[in-house]
């Protein structure tokens, strides 16, 4: 039986999001506006946007959830995850605005097309590149927001998804990243105290931390240690390297979080957010991840039942909240918390998968003559067509929303990270170079990823690691074989072995 | 030191070992790793934002 509060709380806040995009539709004059929000966010709205393009669906649903299947030894998510923030500002976002701002930029293309002078093929290349990982990256949000869903209202796996997905697309396309930026700064804000009042519950429901950490060691002594070893080990200590490389720098150069540098007002923002939203995403995170340690608990004692579903260990934080509260109306506020940490990853992607086409490709690309009303035109049927392609993908999820949230990243990292890395600081980096790492980034995960899908043979790290070590060997290799940039453009774009531009 | 200085000390240890396992319900291995990992990161950040110089709008 459906709670009448329940669904009143998430038609309300539906119709809340809905209401910012139309507000924040009337402020979009031109793509500036719609892309980088007119470079007009404050301090708040950037910091809170910075931690909901990182805080996705593995944040709420997926880290309880590979808590609860292996303990301790994956504890390092919770350092990674928020340090891809300070990661993307520091290493990223100091040079990119600055370049943006002189230059005018509003996409990482259109820097990839001024340092590497590369006005298509790179620009074509990076942008499908962002357009497939963001994709990938999607159908992993809209499996949690439909997990939601079909947990509250009991909604078939294809309604539910197409219900998420109607809203969210609705808000991202009619308001940009204004719309983006401020429906996130409210779900931040929501996800912030729900997880902080709602996680402790759900711990001091299963004894308390200090018990839930003694039945954990009592169960399985390996189980409370910072890693695993032995035979059949996950999280071995050189797979928790791969994983943390892969989460911080991955997570931090992926299209949808990077490209929010580049629409702040100010760049002395730059000073302050790294540490303040390590520390607000860190406590969401820690809270979580204890949270699934205690559902170890509530399901051996038989306090909680999962669904016999094959992605079940995803449940078990929705599950211990339904159980923590009881029958209180209150964990109905709950399911808007999941749904705010969702949407704030999927509506970011969305707009970027939109901008991508519009802006890189079909602007700067097919139709360079094109007005700045058709660019928009697209950008909105891009944002409503990437929501269609990825629905199908995510009507057969993977056994764990995690794995597929960190595919998504993982080719992120082996295709990014390496071209923007040597753009930024090696001189001697060249257009083949990025040309060749990219594209040998990508394919190379994509192989890789599939090896570990498939069970084709086991890796001793996580497969995108073997990407990004073929990106640098072809950036390195086909970098010094060509002929450099001139000093002009590399004095323009700032690149050198320096972070803060003097 | 003296000899008996150095037990002290080893005492003192040993006690708040006890305490943060008790406390936490973890091995020592755990609380130093994740810790001071996290610590690190704090002051990592802090030291980045006392080094940042100030940029003119």
């Amino acid at each position: 039986m459906i709670d009448p509060l329940e669904i009143t709380l998430v038609i309300l806040y539906f119709l809340g999001l809905i209401g910012i995009g139309i507000w924040a539709s009337k402020k979009i004059q031109n793509m500036s506006d719609y892309v980088v929000a007119g470079r007009s966010l404050g301090f708040w709205v950037f910091t809170f946007l910075m931690i909901g393009s990182v805080c996705s669906g593995m944040s709420l649903l997926g880290v309880s959830g590979l808590g609860f299947k292996f303990a301790w030894p994956t504890i390092w998510e919770q350092l990674a995850v928020p340090l891809s923030i300070a990661f993307c500002i520091i290493f990223f976002g100091v040079k990119m605005y600055a370049i943006s701002k002189r230059s005018g930029f509003i996409t990482v293309q259109d820097y990839f097309a001024q340092r590497y002078e590369s006005q298509k093929t790179l620009r074509g290349l990076s942008a499908v590149s962002g357009i497939v990982v963001s994709m990938i990256y999607l159908a992993g949000q809209y499996t949690a927001i439909s997990i939601v869903l079909m947990w509250l209202f009991g909604l078939p796996h294809w309604v539910a998804l197409l219900v998420g997905a109607a809203i969210v697309t609705v808000y991202t396309a009619i308001g940009g990243l204004y719309a983006v930026a401020w429906t996130t700064l409210v779900q931040g804000l929501i996800l912030l105290i729900g997880v902080v009042i709602m996680a402790p519950v759900v711990i001091s429901a299963a004894g308390g931390f200090t018990a839930v950490n003694a039945y954990l060691g009592a169960l399985n002594p390996a189980s409370v240690l910072p890693w695993s070893t032995g035979p059949g080990a996950v999280f071995t200590p050189e797979y928790i390297v791969s994983f943390f490389l892969l989460l911080t720098i991955g997570l931090a150069c992926a299209p949808h979080v990077i490209n929010n540098v580049l629409a702040v007002k100010d760049a002395n923002y730059f000073r302050w957010t790294p540490l303040v939203a390590f520390i607000i995403y860190g406590v969401v995170m820690f809270l979580l991840k204890f949270a699934g340690f205690a559902g170890v608990v509530l399901v051996n004692e038989g306090l909680v039942s999962l669904p016999d579903v094959k992605n079940a260990s995803d449940f078990i934080f929705v599950y211990g909240v339904q159980h923590s509260f009881g029958s209180l109306a209150l964990w109905g506020i709950f399911a808007v918390i999941v749904l705010a940490a969702v949407m704030s990853t999927t509506d970011r992607l969305m707009l970027t998968i939109g901008t991508y086409f519009s802006w890189d490709i079909y602007k700067k690309i097919l139709k360079p003559d094109a007005s700045e009303k058709s660019v928009l035109a697209v950008s909105r049927i891009s944002v409503f067509a990437a929501a269609a392609v990825t629905l199908m993908l995510a009507l057969n999820p993977p056994e764990m929303l995690v794995w597929l949230i960190w595919a998504g990243i993982g080719i992120m990292f082996a295709t990014f990270a390496v071209p923007l890395l040597a753009g930024l600081y090696w001189r001697r980096a060249t257009r083949e170079g990025a040309i060749a790492a990219m594209s040998l980034g990508l394919v190379s995960s994509l192989a890789f990823g599939a090896v570990t899908y498939f069970r084709i043979a086991p890796l001793p790290v996580h497969f995108s690691l073997y990407g990004f070590v073929i990106a640098v060997v072809a950036m390195v290799a086909v970098s010094v074989l060509t002929k450099p940039h001139s000093e002009e453009i590399l004095d323009e774009t700032m690149t050198g072995w320096f972070i803060q531009p003097r | 030191m003296t000899c008996w200085g150095t037990v002290k000390i080893k005492i003192v240890i040993y006690e708040y070992r006890q305490m943060i396992q008790v406390m936490f319900g973890l091995p020592d291995i755990t609380i130093l790793a994740v810790g001071g990992a996290f610590l690190l990161s704090i002051v990592a950040l802090a030291l980045w934002a006392l080094w940042w110089k100030e940029v003119p709008q």
